[in-house]
Formats: structure tokens, C-alpha cells, sequence
């Protein structure tokens, strides 16, 4: 029996045309680091909420610990909640504010002093204790809204889009923190952004949302790897997923930039699935299009010309871009030791054939998900 | 290739050296404005001020400067001859309990109308802002009737029923606008605390009295200010209410009025020293609160 289960979850509105969020199914495991991932206004914070008590569910069932809470209020949910604005009460001091929840629940005034100190130390916040927020800067109140929550240990702890104050120094090294406390509490943390990098890099597993609409559950390395449709193969990923759409005829994938063979393994999929003769979208990833003689011998059916549009240059890679089609703009990621490229310059590109994604052109799924799914 | 480049005339540049008095219009024009009108507020408050302690008994003919000084003369005869006391008492006791019923209700009505969402609400707050298009004036023979049907007049102790009476008019009066005032001030409070502070496990009760209410202090005071002010200042009414009472349940303004009505019997060197002795308690005020009136708390819970 799971911790926590979604079921069926929807959220409509009064006088709203659409569901907020429509059918919303999740299980979760205890001690999971679950983020809801996905482009604004598709449903993530509002389900959140309703996970916090603060919106109502419009039908469905929400169970903690094997009852129904749908109508439990937010106070009795045992939850704590960070807030994107940190909604911190600006008349009470920091020590004030980190320890509220503790003296609403009747902690004794020497505990409560003592875990406040506690989590004010992990968060270096012990010579700020007396200050008002108005007197910290952002990061400073940031760890004071996340001290507030984590000097509680509920069932359940609540983030929403944390992060997206601060800088991105400062986010880096708050990730990581966040992280931190999650292993140390090892309670369930459910985390909203519209950031695809934090939730890759601190999800047990994703939960990437479009329109209201879950489009896929799994973990980092799933939704990466094995995208179930176009909308995720395009969100997850930075720079995302090139996507381009094409004929596939006995092995070979032809569009306007290029002609190439698909791999033994995805044509015997392809042919399988009926796609002989039929047009679908090919996904690539900037990581599968390469340069060099290496790549060329490597993949010797797979190469294309082509001409630079923009370079980007990152450090230990370069970022190609070049039109695939009116109005398509591939990129392709070389990285060092590969040629270098100069705008306008034509050159041949590689397409690694081993790491390429298809999908159906009408329903936009992906062809291989069920096959990749199964090994 | 031909390289001659056709030189436009320079335009004349407009000398910038004009006169002081041309440069500076737009500031001396404000200053002058600013000017007048220090003038009209501050000299008939000076003018009472200077014949308060001036013992005379016309305003016409008295100077700016007193001629007769004296500290106490005026004083000791608006002690003497007049209720001036009991106007005083009259007058605060009814100030303080409109102020404080009226914060009361405002407080929380403002709360309800910010914070709950309910089927009545767009109506109610629709019609507070109508009933303000009423000047309150126009009620005056009806409150009159009113008060004399229910028996107030009739009863032995018509002056402190008037006095209830008038108290629950001003509360009435002191709660329509300052109900829409502070749940403006509500809604500037962002409603991501009270949901923070439901998390933390606070009731209803507790977000309004532990969380909103703090915040809201300013707003409670400016508004207890205005509820406290109304009826000093009000003639109107109290006039009409208790026109026909004794000397000593007359309320400041009236008895104040009172002094000056009669041409012929008029003592304006009394009536502005009780002018300057009613204005302390509201100066007073002012004083102590002025760090409220003008100042905002709520930055720095919520980024902005």
C-alpha cells in the first residue's frame, strides 16, 4: 500500500470551460522525491494545492496513509509548504516565523527553541534568528521559508516553484540543499517547477504535466531516454529535442535537410509497427548529431551537409544550428575535438542512428515507447 | 566614388541663458501656489490661536497680536459662565465608544469582505458604495422622527438615550467607507500567508488575530482616527438631536456654536480659546500615530 495515492483526480473551476487538471493518477512510495514538471498554466501548482488542502478537489481521491482526505483541511493534513513567494509574516522575526507551526501545535517553548537552532544551524541562519525578513535578502529568506517547513516533520512536504527567486548561483547550491534535507528527513516531497533542469536533477520521479493533463510518469533518466510522446521528448532535454517530420520508406528516413538509414534494430520496429511507406517525425537530440571523421566511419549511412546558421560557443562544446526545414531549426552539440564550425560554413554533419526517437505524425506518440518499455 | 558630403546648416541653438526669473517659472509659480494656500489653512488657526489669549470680546476689532494679554482670562470664563466641561465630556465619551465599536465592526467586516467568497458579497459591497452617494444630512428629520417615536425625548433620561443614539448613528455612519478603506488594505495583504499559516496548523481565528490582524495595524489606526474625529467635528446632527437639552448635554461644536450664534451676545475671545482646547486631543492623536498613518508593514514577507 502506498504512502500517499492520486485517484482520478480533477480540478474544474466554476464557469471554466476546460478541467484545470483532468484525471490526475499517482502513487507514491514512501521517501519518494516526486516533481510536477511542465510549461505554466498546465495544472502542476494547482494540483499541488490540492495536495495541500488550500484548493478543493473537484472529484477524485486523494489518500494519505490509506484514508480519504479530500476533505480534511489543510491544518490537519500534517504537511509543511514552501511558498514560490515565501509568504514569510513579515511582523514576526526569523525565530518567529520558523517556529509559528511549532507553537501552534503545542510544542514546549524549550523544544521549540531547540529545533529552531537545530534547523537554523543546518541553514546558516543562526545570526539572522532576530531579524525581521524585511532585513534579509532573497536567498536568506528562501532558507528561512524552507527552515519553517523542515523544522516540522510531517508526512508530506510541499514546493512550490522554490527556486525561481533566486539567482542561479544561488539556485545551484539551494538544489542541492534541498536535496540534502529530503535525504536527511526522507519524508515524501512533492516539488512544482517549470524547470525541466531541477527536476532532472533532483527527482526520484517526474511527473511532466501538459494542458492538465499527466503526459508522463517516470524517472529522469525514462523521460529522457524513452519520451512517450512529442510534447515530452521536446520539454525534457536542454537544448531540446530536435523534431522533424519525414518518410520512412525500407530503412531510410528522408526529409528535406537529409536522407538517412535508420538503424537495424529501430527498422525492424518500424516495419513491425507498419510504418513502411509512411510518414512519421524523427526526434534527435542535439547530443546524437556529430561531426568528424570518427562519426562519419562510425555511421557512414547517416551523413548529411549542411550549413551553419548560428554557432554557439559553451566552453567544452559548441552548439550548431542549421535549417532542417522553413521555419525548423535543428541544433547539433559537437563537442571538443570535433571540427570547428564558422556561421555560414558548410558542413557535414552525423547523425548518430543508435540514440534517434520516433513518432506517429498524427498522435504524436512514441513508436518505440511500448519496446523500450518492455527491455 | 564621389566623397562631398552635403554640410546641413547647423540650427540656431536656443540660447540657454535665459533669465533666472524665465528659467525658474514653473518653480516659483508652485512655490507661490504652495504659498497661498500655507497662508489659508494656517492663519485662522493662528488668528484663533493669538485670540484665545486675547481679552476682548469682538473678533473684528482685535488685532493679530493680542492687545490684552492674558493666559487664563478666556479660560476661566469658559469654565465659569458655560458647561464647557461637561460639552468636553460629552463630546469624547461619545468620540471614543463610536470610535471603538466602530473599528471593531470595520475590522472585521473588512476581513470577511477580503478574505470569504460568498453569494451576497459583490451585492453588499455594491451597496456600501451606494449608500455613500447619500449625503448623510438628508436623514436628519427622519433620525429626528425616529428618535422621537421610539420615545427618547419622552423619557427621563432623554440625554443619555440621545447620546446612545447618536453613538450607533456615527457607528453606522463611521462603517460604510471605512469598511471598503480596510478591505482594501487586506486585499494588499498577499493571501499566500494566511495559507502559509494554515499549513502551519492556525485556525481561522488564529490567521485573522496572529497573522492579518498585526499586518493590518496601520489601517486599524487611520480608520479609528477618522471614527474618533467624526462626530468632534460634526454640528449637524447633535443640533438637531438635542437642539431642545440643557446647556450641559450639548456636545463641543454646538455649545461652542453656541457662543458666537448671537450677534449681539457673542464672545469670540471665549469661543477660541474652547476651539484651542477641543483641538488637543486631536492633535494629540496625530501626534502619536503619525508613524501609522503614514507608514506600510507588510514589506519584506513576500519578495517583491
Amino acid at each position: 500500500m502506498s504512502k500517499i495515492s492520486l485517484r482520478n483526480i480533477v480540478k474544474k473551476y466554476p464557469n471554466a470551460e476546460h478541467c484545470s487538471v483532468s484525471d490526475f493518477n499517482l502513487d507514491i512510495e514512501e521517501g519518494e522525491f516526486i516533481v510536477l514538471v511542465g510549461p505554466s498554466g498546465c495544472g502542476k501548482s494547482t494540483t499541488l494545492r490540492m495536495i495541500a488542502g488550500l484548493e478543493d478537489i473537484t472529484s477524485g481521491e486523494f489518500i494519505l496513509d490509506g484514508e480519504v482526505v479530500n476533505n480534511v483541511s489543510s491544518k490537519d493534513r500534517d504537511i509543511a509548504m514552501v511558498f514560490q513567494s515565501y509568504a514569510l509574516y513579515p511582523h514576526m522575526s526569523v525565530r518567529e516565523n520558523v517556529g509559528y507551526g511549532l507553537k501552534l501545535r503545542n510544542y514546549p517553548a524549550e523544544t521549540t527553541k531547540n529545533l529552531v537552532d537545530d534547523i537554523s544551524k543546518d541553514l546558516f541562519l543562526t545570526q539572522y534568528l532576530e531579524r525581521k525578513p524585511k532585513e534579509l535578502s532573497g536567498g536568506q529568506r528562501q532558507r528561512v521559508a524552507l527552515g519553517r517547513a523542515m523544522v516540522r516533520t510531517p508526512k508530506l512536504y510541499l514546493m512550490d516553484e522554490p527556486l525561481s527567486n533566486l539567482d542561479a548561483k544561488l539556485r545551484t547550491t539551494t538544489r542541492s540543499e534541498i536535496s540534502r534535507m529530503h535525504r536527511a528527513k526522507g519524508a515524501i516531497t512533492i516539488y512544482v517547477t517549470h524547470d525541466q533542469v531541477e527536476a532532472m536533477t533532483m527527482a526520484d520521479r517526474i511527473v511532466l504535466m501538459s494542458m492538465g493533463e499527466v503526459q508522463q510518469i517516470g524517472s529522469p533518466k525514462e523521460l529522457f531516454t524513452n519520451p512517450k510522446n512529442c510534447f515530452v521528448a521536446t520539454f525534457m532535454g536542454m537544448p531540446s529535442m530536435n523534431i522533424i517530420e519525414g518518410k520512412y520508406k525500407s530503412g531510410n528516413f528522408s526529409c528535406d535537410a537529409f536522407t538517412i538509414a535508420v538503424s537495424d534494430t529501430d527498422k525492424k520496429i518500424l516495419d513491425d509497427a507498419g510504418y513502411d511507406g509512411k510518414s512519421i517525425f524523427l526526434g534527435a537530440r542535439s547530443s546524437a548529431i556529430r561531426s568528424g571523421k570518427k562519426y562519419e566511419e562510425a555511421f557512414p549511412n547517416s551523413c548529411f551537409e549542411t550549413t551553419a546558421v548560428n554557432v554557439e560557443y559553451l566552453g567544452d562544446s559548441v552548439n550548431v544550428f542549421f535549417n532542417a526545414e522553413a521555419n525548423n531549426l535543428f541544433v547539433g552539440t559537437l563537442g571538443t575535438g570535433e571540427r570547428e564550425v564558422e556561421v555560414d560554413e558548410k558542413v557535414t554533419l552525423v547523425l548518430d542512428n543508435t540514440k534517434l526517437h520516433f513518432f506517429d505524425s498524427e498522435t504524436e506518440e512514441s513508436i518505440k515507447y511500448t519496446i523500450n518499455q518492455a527491455n | 566614388m564621389e566623397t562631398s558630403i552635403n554640410q546641413k546648416p547647423v540650427p540656431k541653438t536656443k540660447s540657454l541663458n535665459r533669465g533666472f526669473l524665465v528659467r525658474n517659472m514653473g518653480l516659483i509659480a508652485s512655490y507661490a501656489f504652495l504659498i497661498i494656500m500655507a497662508i489659508v489653512i494656517i492663519y485662522p488657526i493662528l488668528l484663533t490661536i493669538m485670540s484665545a489669549f486675547n481679552v476682548s470680546n469682538t473678533l473684528y476689532s482685535t488685532s493679530f497680536f493680542p492687545q490684552n494679554f492674558s493666559f487664563t482670562e478666556n479660560f476661566k470664563s469658559l469654565f465659569n459662565d458655560t458647561a464647557y466641561l461637561s460639552w468636553y465630556t460629552n463630546t469624547f465619551l461619545l468620540s471614543i465608544v463610536t470610535m471603538i465599536l466602530s473599528t471593531i465592526i470595520v475590522v472585521v467586516s473588512g476581513f470577511v469582505y477580503s478574505r470569504y467568497r460568498y453569494t451576497s458579497r459583490k451585492s453588499a459591497l455594491m451597496s456600501l458604495l451606494i449608500i455613500q452617494i447619500v449625503p448623510s444630512g438628508s436623514g436628519l428629520i427622519a433620525l429626528y422622527a425616529m428618535a422621537n417615536s421610539i420615545g427618547i425625548y419622552s423619557s427621563a433620561n432623554a440625554t443619555f438615550y440621545t447620546y446612545i443614539y447618536m453613538t450607533l448613528i456615527y457607528t453606522a455612519l463611521g462603517t460604510t467607507m471605512n469598511t471598503l478603506l480596510m478591505k482594501g488594505y487586506y486585499d494588499s495583504i498577499p493571501r499566500d500567508l494566511d495559507e502559509s499559516a494554515k499549513i502551519d496548523g492556525a485556525t481561522q481565528l488564529q490567521i485573522f488575530t496572529e497573522i492579518l490582524l498585526p499586518l493590518v495595524k496601520p489601517m486599524i489606526v487611520v480608520i479609528a482616527i477618522f471614527c474618533f474625529l467624526g462626530p468632534i467635528g460634526d454640528i449637524i446632527m447633535p443640533k438637531f438631536l438635542i437642539a431642545s437639552m440643557s446647556s450641559d448635554s450639548k456636545t463641543l461644536a454646538v455649545g461652542l456654536m453656541g457662543l458666537i450664534n448671537d450677534i449681539k451676545d457673542s464672545n469670540y475671545n471665549v469661543f477660541a480659546a474652547g476651539a484651542v482646547l477641543a483641538a488637543i486631543p486631536p492633535v494629540l492623536v496625530f501626534y502619536k500615530f503619525q508613524d501609522y498613518i503614514v507608514g506600510g508593514l507588510t514589506s519584506g514577507g513576500v519578495k517583491g
